[in-house]
């Protein structure tokens, strides 16, 4: 690829003004974008990546965002010289936008249509009907289906993936030649991500348009991109082909992030590697280089001075003092240690679940009024049971009825029928101190970090609440107690006396460890507990979530989207679709023999972080996306999105069968 | 959608019921009567109590009045002997309406149009006299706003009548004094909610598209903005029909609010009912139409949705 570069940005330095001082957002950087490229910019959240996209456009709110030096060159115009009307120009016809979230993205109270044809507002050139006629075609190569009837639809008639449809038709309806996608499939399941980076891929094919993918996801890095730059702190720290990235990373931090993601391949007995402490603080930026605090091979001139770029071949700089000429050999791979955990077990795994069951869930089903008699099929007939100290994973799209389950478990919802056995007496017929006893020996852990701690309330007060309602412990040694806890996980006593709001999210989902570890109970309900954090961050709570549960014996029901990480984590797994459990074996067995067509559609929609695997991985065709669970009908819920859906799969629904040891299914073709 | 309002028009007349009957008994624990004036001969009082019905029991009466409420009978006056509560209500109404629409339309649209201006100029000068007007609007009491109103447009400077209500000039005092308060806070929760929406993704999303600024603010920013007012319209209305009796008796306008006042003063019975009902009903109607113009304009027909900040 020799070609001229479309955009290309020289020393960037942009930052916000704010109250509390100058945020140093982004510092000195420097990208290109090819025709026809694809450069993928991976960071964890606040590494400047969205704001080096957004400059771009000059979309970052000025003020208090503003310039301090650098320039920006689109198609040989200086970007930052331009009016205001002269950048409308560019935004929208030539340079597309799309944002990460598709739900809050899109005007609610516009149709979609409207929506898309805005872009050719205030457009003499063009009539109503070829505005149209251009809104329909780009709808249609987007994967909408329908669109003369999606046109007149608003925003929340739409699906989330769907939705995401729609931000990129609007991005791509001016025929633009570069497009931004600022995580463009974050906030999407990996079936739905899949197609969309399909789609990306296909538009450059046929459009020659280039892109720049912003994301923290190195599976997704690995798929599409042809390069990529690894920001850290504001800064560049390393830009080379995503081979370079992947195979010859030369950065310390390329390093670590590739090895605290959680994989496929990762050894379920060794220890995740995350990256220790957190990203620096903006508003002081280090003087040197901003990953020197968390670096294992940090040397005293990297605190000091920035080091500089050294290009290690065409394409590939590092900026890293580990190249300098005096700087010591460093081989990433050979100084890598893995900490293989103590087993918890001698026996392996069968003797887990030979273990006595302390959760029965049988024939569970939770229903909703949704209004005009209609019912919502949150969950349908589910039945598993987990066994003392194991970990069992709940996996699915959202919207498959993963999270009413364990609000059923836990006593949040009352189920519309079935039964919850814990220990085997039915949970909703204990008495008021059996209730009580449940609810402390059964306790959740959330999704969201930032929303399910009390903000009124300080972190010795939340942690130390359930003690109090249970009187655990005599009110004097509380204080004791809670100090111990937060110890324990990775916080200290000088955090009780603070707000929520003072910590990192990493930090806010060790105090909701904390706060479900404080009651003393023996069955945890982990509900997405790493999907709100960066990847360095969920290394650190995962080897945690599995150290206390060694060290405590807890059970777990760990619920969660990420298969990567749900498999390091589980020892079993069961599957759902809409509202139904499709197929339970255990982590090696599903892995090694997904026997349902919708696990193995689920697999194989997996990003794998390796570019050369994850482009020659043949992929199941991912067809349409999860349907409505209202009324849903009489065959098998999986059957319209199944490739191999026989006419019997669409008016019968199967029942579960046990395939293989510990393995059972709901398929025909089984 | 059908189905929504029949229950909220169920609703409405049970709550009408209820307060049918809460007044009717509250007002025979008022202390007096309705004949205790010292020119009444205590003959001509007890003629007077068995002429409206007084001497049966109380549960006979609740029984008579809910009946002559259905076929929209307030009875009559105790006050205006010769005129009954229907006549009063349809000779003073019409002020009281039309001063009130007049506050509301002035108040809503100028509180709009503010509450915009001023969130397109947050933190300069614009801004920070809208926001202290919006302030003294929300704390000053309409009747001290009616009488420096008079004071200065009416006497100091002689630009406009300051009591009665015989034609525009004379409404326009009225109306000002009346819409201040809801102005003020109707362009306070606009202000803050256009600030809320300019943060939203989808006017970056408009910005990414190129629109012009101009543009966002009208189509994309404006519509989404206006929930929450529409939320507090039902309260609204609530707070310029209370203010119409003062500022009636301030003007000297000829409308129901100081019929309402009086009657309470005189232990007017019938009155007293008859008003609260009909201003009752007059309430509990504005709110269900605010609430099926809630789901019109929002189409994702959010109903309690958001409320924003009450007044």
């Amino acid at each position: 690829m020799a070609k001229d570069p479309i955009l290309s940005i020289k020393n960037l330095t942009f930052s916000f003004k704010t109250y509390g001082g100058i945020v140093h957002a982004v510092r000195d950087v420097s990208l290109s974008v090819r025709e026809g490229e694809i450069l993928g910019i991976v960071g964890e959240s606040g590494c400047g990546k969205s704001v080096t996209a957004q400059s771009v456009l000059r979309l970052n709110p000025e003020p208090p965002g503003f310039f301090e030096s650098g320039e920006i060159l689109y198609a040989g115009r200086d970007v930052l010289s331009l009016s205001e009307k002269e950048l409308r120009k560019i935004r929208g016809r030539e340079i597309g936008f799309i944002f990460q979230d598709p739900m809050t993205s899109l005007n609610p109270t516009m149709k979609v249509g409207a929506q898309i044809a805005e872009v050719f507002y205030g457009d003499r050139s063009l009539s109503r009907a070829e505005v149209r006629e251009k809104v329909l075609d780009i709808m249609k190569l987007v994967g909408i289906s329908d669109p003369e009837k999606r046109v007149k639809q608003y925003p929340h008639e739409l699906s989330g993936g769907m939705k995401q449809r729609v931000m990129i038709a609007l991005a791509l309806v001016a025929g633009p030649r570069l497009i931004i996608c600022d995580e463009p499939t974050t906030s999407l399941d990996v079936t739905i991500e899949a197609q969309i980076l399909d789609l990306l891929l296909s538009l450059r094919e046929r459009f020659g348009t280039s892109i720049i993918l912003i994301t923290h996801d190195l599976g997704v890095i690995a798929r599409v991109c042809d390069r990529v730059l690894v920001m850290y702190g504001g800064k560049v720290l390393e830009e080379g082909t995503a081979e370079d990235i992947f195979y010859r990373k030369a950065h310390p931090y390329t390093n670590a992030l590739l090895n605290s993601i959680t994989r496929l391949d990762t050894d379920k007995n060794t220890e995740l590697t995350p990256i220790e402490g957190t990203p620096p603080d903006l508003f002081a930026p280090p003087a040197g280089c901003p990953f020197a605090a968390r670096c294992d091979y940090c040397m005293e001139v990297c605190r000091e001075y920035a080091p500089d770029r050294t290009e290690l071949s065409d394409g590939h700089g590092v900026s890293c003092w580990l190249e300098h000429e005096y700087a010591p050999e460093v081989d990433f791979d050979a100084s890598s240690v893995k900490v293989v955990r103590k087993s918890k077990e001698t026996g392996g795994e069968d003797e887990v679940n030979s273990g006595e069951t302390v959760l029965e869930v049988k024939e569970l089903s939770r229903y909703f009024h949704v209004g005009y008699g209609q019912m919502l099929h949150a969950v349908d007939r589910v039945s598993f049971t987990v066994s003392k100290g194991e970990t069992l994973g709940l996996v699915g799209e959202s919207g498959c009825g993963k999270s009413t389950t364990g609000r059923c478990i836990t006593k949040l919802l009352k189920p519309t029928s079935g039964e919850i056995l814990y220990k085997g007496r039915n949970i909703f017929e204990m008495t008021a101190e059996g209730g009580k006893l449940y609810r402390q020996k059964m306790q959740m852990i959330f999704q969201n970090p930032y929303s399910s701690l009390n903000p009124r309330m300080t972190v010795g007060e939340i942690v130390g609440e359930g003690m109090k309602l249970h009187s655990l412990y005599p009110q004097e040694e509380i204080g004791k107690k809670v100090e111990e806890l937060l110890n324990r996980v990775g916080l200290g006593r000088e955090h009780m006396s603070r707000f929520s709001h003072e910590f990192s999210g990493g930090q806010r989902q060790r105090i909701g460890i904390a706060r479900a570890l404080s009651v003393r109970p023996e069955f945890i309900v982990c509900d997405e507990p790493v999907s709100a954090l960066d990847v360095s961050i969920q290394a650190q709570v995962i080897n945690m979530l599995k150290d206390l549960q060694r060290e405590l014996g807890l059970t777990l029901l760990f619920i969660a989207h990420d298969l990567s990480v749900v498999r390091y984590i589980s020892d079993r797994i069961a599957v759902m679709y809409l509202g139904e459990l499709v197929e339970e074996a255990s982590t090696e067995e599903l892995f090694k023999n997904p026997s349902h067509p919708y696990t193995q559609m689920l697999l194989s929609a997996i990003p794998v972080p390796d570019p050369e695997r994850a482009r020659e991985k043949r992929r199941i065709e991912i067809r349409g996306e999860i349907p409505s669970p209202i009324n849903p009908g009489i065959g098998c819920r999986f059957a319209e999105r199944c490739p191999r859906a026989t006419e019997q799969c669409r008016s019968v629904n199967p029942v579960r069968r046990k395939i293989g040891e510990g393995h059972y299914a709901a398929c025909h073709l089984l | 959608m059908l189905r929504y309002i029949a229950k909220r028009v169920i609703a409405a007349i049970l709550t009408l019921l209820v307060l049918v009957t809460v007044v009717f008994f509250l007002v025979r624990l008022m202390p007096g009567e309705p004949f205790t004036s010292a020119k009444l001969t205590p003959v001509v009082a007890e003629n007077m109590q068995k002429y409206y019905g007084f001497d049966k029991p109380l549960a006979v009466q609740y029984v008579q009045y809910l009946k002559n409420l259905l076929h929209g009978d307030f009875g009559y006056s105790m006050k205006y002997t010769n005129r009954t509560v229907n006549d009063i209500i349809a000779a003073t109404f019409p002020f009281s309406a039309d001063l009130g629409i007049r506050a509301l339309v002035t108040a809503i649209s100028f509180g709009l149009v503010f509450g915009i201006i001023s969130a397109l100029n947050r933190g300069n000068k614009i801004d920070f006299i809208c926001v202290i007007i919006a302030i003294i609007g929300t704390s000053v009491p309409d009747f001290i706003m009616g009488a420096f109103l008079q004071y200065f447009f009416g006497i100091r400077w002689g630009l406009l009548p300051v009591a009665q209500y015989k034609g525009f000039s004379y409404t326009i005092l009225p109306t000002m004094s009346l819409a201040f308060y809801t102005l003020a806070s109707v362009s306070r929760i606009m202000r803050a909610s256009m600030l809320e929406v300019v943060n939203q993704d989808y006017i970056k999303t408009a910005r990414a598209k190129g629109l012009s600024s101009f543009r966002i603010t009208t189509r994309h920013q404006i519509r989404n903005a206006i929930m929450p007012v529409i939320t507090i319209l039902g309260p609204t209305v609530a707070a310029v029909l209370t203010g119409t009796f003062v500022v009636e008796s301030i003007f000297a306008i000829p409308g129901m609010g100081k019929y309402y006042v009086d009657s309470v003063s005189t232990n007017d019975y019938s009155m007293i009912l008859g008003m609260t009902v009909f201003y009752g009903s007059f309430l509990v109607l504005c709110n269900l139409l605010v609430d099926i113009l809630y789901g019109i304009v929002d189409p994702r027909v959010r109903i309690g949705g958001k409320a924003g900040e009450a007044p």
